[in-house]
């Protein structure tokens, strides 16, 4: 029996996903509010290209929808199962396009700008972007969800499927090199010399 | 760049995640409300008594391993479809235990399997 929907905000995924596959429609606008963006934002950080982005979101929603009916309570969290899913789609596009990690015309600068010259808040994302596009997919997606989405490892583990040791020498080996791609704009960043 | 900075900057972009458009927010709404069941879902039709569930319900009751049982049964799977183009719903394979199963341990299937 799905719970009454007096206060979606404060009803569980799961909750709302019985709720959903029941017909209430405000568990509907209630679960595209909360899981959008957290798909949308694994996916963009994952791709390179913000339509592509857009079109996993809107894909793995897809198929969340078409399961929620079947959907067995206390099993596995929603999200992470989203999540297992836009990972998955980011990996087959980048897959089947070869992707490179940046797109054309993305290129990181060569020379260092002068330390006076300072980045904007956008730029600096923009690089740690650009740095994060640069790691091997496995590294990226693990530095993504831990320290972007602040999984724990074990959620992690779940979602790629692999050993919760596995993502932490992943995390650690994909923040390493992180480190080493953005050390040459280290002032540009706004960060001192040590 | 240490540690420090770079934890710094993570901070910084976990606090400004990318955020979805008005358009794709729309599209993801209308999808939800197009796929909704507009009713409670029908309770589980009985098993079909195709051999390929058979197949499912003997490995499903097997003691194998959980990735070996799974791995077979999506092999056969594949060999199956393309043979002779066997509807997964008729089968009703997704109304088993260990069909429901795979779909939990690995959502992706769930486009594989096209239309649930």
């Amino acid at each position: 029996m799905t719970r009454a929907l007096d206060a979606p905000s404060e009803l569980s995924d799961e909750d709302l996903l019985a709720s959903y596959g029941a017909g209430d429609p405000r568990a509907a606008r209630a679960l595209v509010a909360r899981l959008t963006p957290k798909a949308f934002a694994v996916a963009r950080r994952l791709l390179s290209s913000e339509a592509e982005a857009e079109e996993v979101t809107q894909e793995a929603l897809v198929r969340l929808w078409r399961f929620a009916p079947k959907w067995r309570t206390g099993e596995a969290q929603v999200s992470t199962w989203l999540y297992r899913v836009v990972v998955n789609l980011c990996s087959d596009r980048l897959r089947k396009k070869r992707e490179a990690p940046l797109q054309d015309g993305m290129e990181i600068a060569d020379e260092a700008p002068t330390a006076e010259a300072r980045l904007s808040e956008e730029d600096r994302q923009d690089a740690l972007q650009r740095g994060l596009l640069q790691l091997p997919e496995r590294q990226r997606q693990a530095v993504i969800l831990r320290h972007l989405e602040g999984l724990s490892n074990p959620a992690i583990a779940e979602i790629l499927g692999i050993g919760v040791e596995a993502v932490e020498s992943l995390t650690a080996r994909g923040k390493r090199r992180l480190a080493e791609l953005l050390a040459p704009r280290r002032q540009e960043l706004g960060y001192q010399d040590d | 760049m240490n540690d420090t900075d770079l934890d710094d900057l993570l901070a910084q972009a976990r606090s400004t995640p990318p955020k979805p458009s008005e358009a794709l927010m729309a599209r993801a709404m209308e999808d939800a409300l197009a796929l909704q069941p507009v009713s409670a879902p029908p309770s589980p039709s009985p098993q079909s008594s195709s051999k390929f569930v058979r197949l499912w319900d003997w490995l499903s009751s097997a003691a194998l391993p959980t990735g070996l049982a799974t791995a077979t049964l999506i092999g056969v799977w594949i060999g199956i479809s393309t043979a002779d183009s066997v509807s997964l719903q008729a089968a009703g394979l997704l109304e088993t235990d260990l069909g429901m199963d795979m779909l939990h341990r690995f959502p992706v299937i769930s486009g594989i399997l096209g239309e649930i």
